[in-house]
């Protein structure tokens, strides 16, 4: 499984949206990415990708693309 | 048994102490209300963990020191108390600033990665009895792996985040599962008396029969 897929899962799987869904899909946009569903997101990804996501970075991970610049950061290419 | 509730500033959590002939047990402990305690209680005998999350345990480590008591809790629950990621303190800071729209109340230690042991762990169930009174601690998951239910003298049933009034029981953070709260905790809860008393996680105590209409929904 590439990086883009392993990423688009955790979404997936956390929301149980489709990867259609994913472009544009923001915090709060639909009633899975709630509080606890961003626990869960930012808990599967960490796991995909064995990383420790920093608070603020937790706090800031705003949407799908935003995801995208934070896994960046921890050196994680998409 | 007298029953003192406590609401912390994490998530507005409750620690419980329950008092009898100067002795105490403290549930879900919480380091901030030692002065109370000690007002009521000349020791403590048990600190009892509904769960393994960060606004349920955070007083552990302080408590225990203090009082020089056993920390029991489910197998599981002792296992994730252990680890940062698995009690949540390594979220919670964040979690407490998404889900309050605010950064933790100022004047707290930070929370940097808290974690803490168990001295007792039970799989199933355990009773304890305790200056006269019978407590039986159960599992029941569901809103975690760790969580449990005490019921104490079959009349008064502290349900940690199991059962929080007029809430549907959260099942969704990670490690929970709503397919062990329909098995197991659900069950559980639907054989006690509408009468019980409940004194849950979050919120003031209820009678379970306010609860019950919304289970069968």
């Amino acid at each position: 499984m590439t990086n883009i897929e392993k990423y688009n899962e955790a979404f997936i799987e956390s929301f149980g949206v489709t990867e259609e869904q994913l472009p544009g899909l923001a915090y709060q946009e639909i009633p899975e990415w709630d509080s606890v569903g961003h626990m869960q997101l930012i808990a599967a990804l960490e796991d995909a990708f064995d990383i420790m996501f920093d608070t603020d970075d937790i706090i800031d991970f705003s949407s799908y693309e935003k995801g995208k610049e934070f896994m960046a950061k921890y050196e994680v290419e998409l | 048994m007298r029953v003192l509730q406590f609401a912390t500033p994490l998530l507005a959590s409750n620690m419980y102490l329950l008092a009898e002939k100067g002795r105490g047990i403290i549930i879900d402990p919480y380091g901030g209300f030692i002065p109370q305690i000690t007002g009521e209680c000349s020791g403590i005998d048990y600190i009892l963990l509904t769960h393994e999350h960060y606004d349920h345990i955070s007083g552990t480590n302080a408590l225990r020191e203090r009082y020089g008591c056993p920390v029991v809790c489910s197998e599981a629950c002792g296992r994730r108390i252990r680890n940062s990621t698995h009690n949540f303190s390594r979220y919670y800071e964040a979690y407490a600033a998404i889900q309050t729209g605010q950064p933790p109340p100022a004047g707290l230690p930070p929370v940097a990665e808290y974690f803490t042991y168990a001295d007792e762990v039970f799989s199933g169930q355990r009773t304890l009895f305790w200056q006269g009174h019978e407590l039986v601690l159960t599992e029941t998951p569901g809103h975690s792996p760790g969580s449990i239910c005490i019921l104490a003298d079959e009349t008064r049933l502290f349900s940690g985040d199991t059962l929080l009034p007029g809430d549907v029981t959260v099942t969704r953070f990670p490690g929970g599962s709503v397919r062990q709260y329909k098995e197991i905790a659900l069950p559980y809860l639907k054989k006690l008396p509408g009468e019980t008393l409940v004194y849950p996680g979050h919120y003031k105590a209820f009678p379970l029969w306010e609860h019950k209409i919304e289970m069968e929904e």
